[in-house]
């Protein structure tokens, strides 16, 4: 191995059951969309190769499940990431309801040092569906997203394929900055297993 | 902790000694299944029978594979206490056609209720023995048929192999229909055949009494299952009716998750499959609040619905089930909802508040692993890969992601063969050997593609025999560790 370490992106994709999680990775990694995409279990993991500037990086995307059940494993996924996509479905109330619950979530169990400064990213999906569905507007989504500490917001169409490019751009971007933050940060960063996860993250349920 | 308690296996002794020696067979047999690659072919030309063809249906790797190890098929199939070659009856299904046993030999017409009233038609062996006198060939002997230097013609020993593979099914399946028509179903003596396969036509008949859905006590039979379905009927009245206020988080859950699931097989694409799910996953999750559904439940539907529609759809996987009597779809749905609710009471923790019996599975496996191979456990740390990474659906879903819906039917075969520990306690063994399958790949691996590849491991298109070979090993381990605990809880 050289001396160098490749640099290596992880981003952890959350956000409600059916909103379009999986497709939006899918769509990202491999340019495809299908119907067919079974409820994620765990965590779905997907890997792709982006120049960014001048350089390389290799981004690995874990696509969680959305049932609430399976947050309790989100510290076996969470854990090292560099951005965070939160997603929802414009045409679900409920889902856009459900992000500041996902962020918080996600910054309990991700063990993130800084978290004011940590990158979020939020996607509302689904707008290829008729426009007489949606229930949250653009102006709606953008002001809380500027609420939740100036969070960029994409909208998409995971299906066909729009905006995505564009909403992932921003991740990467933002996911090497916060990896370069944290090299300096931690010489020897290697992804080690943070002994004091456990006792931390039970400390301050307290 | 109900679940502590580890394996208690019905009389183990006589079986132990077979199986291991079954899995001295298997691996021989699958190491050249492996070679050859599992692909269907046209049956050797002039084989006495297309009727042959559709009980046997076999790839051609099998047959070969059959050919060497004749004698130890020959010599375990007479008796009880021996595995039986039963793989034949379990090939995936790639091409519609070959499937059904034939309309002579599927065994049900009428509904579960009346089980061993469907018999005459098992009366059909002997009149295939009948039709097919030769069906005994004079037995060469090994070394003639191993001998490289002689040449048998390929299609006589294709053709007799073939043969022998049709007696021993049929000895199988006569050894099950004298279990299951017996006026008292023997428990026990049904378990230990089950273990190795349950023949098609029987598995539905089979399954529900492993489960005790079904009473052992051939005439309290039809009153218990009118009784359950009648119940059925009305719980999903109650659920649905206007006095009951509808879980709505719940439904939508559930409403999106049936429609996704097993999508590529035609029979849940169709508006009467997924009714009869989300009605079955509904009442279910009302009636366990400590739980409510969870992503995974629904796939855990899928084999009761499959096969006990099989009963009544020869082609079940392109039914249609709004073409069939009302009354049939009603009784596969109630008994589809009793038996996933007997099978989800052994593996009720993994679905409660916080998945502790998935937990606890995922650390057994990992225990188990560091003493299987140590190197592969230590390779995996080195890399940071967790194994909860890869193994929590596993546990979830029961390797349902990443076996054949038919690979999974054959496993719960001897999975539902260890009630009531099949599920919760041999699955852990059973993921064991699926992993340590792949360790020299995966040693060479680095974290991401350990991940990749566990994720989507080349298993979709395992057959029989490599179910087999793998159930063999987990029950080794089993039989190695599952009195030493405390290696499971390093």
């Amino acid at each position: 191995m050289s001396s160098r370490k490749k640099t290596l992106l992880k981003v952890i994709i959350l956000g409600d059951s059916g909103v379009g999680k999986t497709s939006l990775m899918q769509q990202f990694v491999n340019k495809k969309f299908s119907h067919q995409y079974k409820a994620t279990i765990g965590a779905d993991f997907l890997t792709k190769e982006l120049p960014i500037d001048d350089k390389t990086v290799t981004m690995q995307i874990w696509d969680t499940a959305g049932q609430e059940r399976f947050q309790s494993l989100g510290v076996a996924f969470y854990r090292g990431a560099d951005c965070c996509i939160l997603v929802y479905d414009v045409n679900n109330a409920k889902s856009f309801e459900s992000l500041l619950a996902w962020k918080d979530e996600f910054l309990i169990q991700a063990n993130v040092s800084l978290p004011e400064t940590f990158p979020f990213i939020v996607i509302g999906n689904k707008i290829d569906i008729d426009e007489n569905k949606r229930v949250v507007s653009y102006k709606k989504a953008a002001q809380v997203c500027q609420q939740l500490g100036n969070v960029p917001y994409f909208e998409t169409s995971a299906k066909d394929g729009i905006n995505v490019e564009e909403a992932f751009d921003v991740v990467s971007r933002n996911a090497l900055q916060q990896e370069e933050a944290n090299d300096e940060f931690n010489d020897d960063y290697n992804d080690a297993i943070n002994i004091h996860l456990d006792g931390e993250a039970g400390n301050c349920t307290c | 902790m109900p679940q502590k308690k580890y394996m208690e296996v019905p009389s183990d002794e006589p079986r132990g000694r077979n199986i291991s020696s079954y899995f001295r067979t298997l691996s021989i047999k699958s190491k050249s299944s492996d070679e050859v690659g599992l692909n269907h072919v046209v049956p050797a030309p002039g084989t006495p029978v297309s009727r042959l063809q559709t009980l046997k249906n076999s790839p051609e790797s099998h047959r070969h594979v059959g050919a060497d190890s004749d004698d130890d098929w020959n010599a375990n199939v007479d008796s009880f206490d021996s595995p039986p070659p039963k793989h034949i009856e379990h090939i995936p299904r790639r091409s519609g056609s070959v499937h059904s046993l034939g309309p002579g030999l599927v065994m049900s017409q009428a509904n579960t209720s009346g089980p061993l009233r469907r018999t005459p038609q098992l009366e059909a062996s002997p009149q295939l023995e009948a039709l097919y006198p030769s069906l005994t060939p004079a037995r060469e002997s090994p070394g003639m048929r191993a001998s490289p230097g002689r040449d048998p013609a390929p299609d006589d020993l294709a053709t007799s192999a073939q043969i022998e593979e049709l007696n021993a099914l049929n000895a199988k399946f006569l050894r099950f229909k004298k279990v299951i028509t017996a006026d008292n179903v023997n428990l026990a003596e049904l378990k230990r055949l089950s273990w190795n396969g349950i023949p098609r036509e029987l598995r539905a008949v089979s399954w529900q009494l492993l489960l005790g859905y079904l009473p052992t006590n051939a005439s309290r039979r039809s009153d218990a299952l009118a009784r359950k379905r009648a119940e059925y009927t009305d719980g999903v009245a109650q659920v649905l009716g206007a006095d009951h206020t509808r879980d709505t988080a719940m439904w939508h859950q559930i409403a999106i998750d049936v429609p996704r699931t097993t999508q590529h097989i035609k029979l849940y694409t169709y508006a009467a499959t997924q009714a009869a799910l989300q009605r079955i996953l509904y009442l279910w999750a009302v009636r366990h609040p400590a739980s409510g559904y969870v992503q995974g439940i629904n796939d855990l539907c899928t084999p009761f619905f499959q096969t006990f529609l099989a009963s009544h759809a020869p082609d079940v996987e392109l039914c249609d089930p709004a073409l069939l009597p009302r009354a049939t779809m009603d009784a596969v749905e109630a008994d589809t909802f009793w038996c996933l609710t007997k099978l989800l009471d052994t593996i009720q923790d993994n679905y409660i508040h916080e998945q502790p019996g998935i937990l606890r599975q995922v650390r057994e496996l990992e225990g188990l692993v560091a003493r299987i191979d140590a190197e592969l456990v230590v390779h995996l740390r080195a890399q940071g890969v967790e194994f909860m990474q890869f193994a929590f659906r596993w546990m979830n879903c029961l390797l349902m992601r990443e076996l054949n819906l038919e690979m999974v039917v054959r496993m719960w075969d001897t999975y539902l063969s260890e009630t009531p520990l099949g599920f919760a306690t041999f699955h852990v063994y059973v993921c064991a050997a699926f992993l340590v399958k792949f360790a020299d790949e995966l040693k060479d691996m680095e974290f991401q593609e350990v991940i990749m590849f566990l994720q989507n491991p080349p298993t979709r298109d395992w057959g029989v025999k490599n179910m087999e070979l793998m159930m063999s090993e987990a029950f080794i381990w089993q039989s190695l560790y599952k009195n030493a605990a405390a290696h499971l809880r390093a």
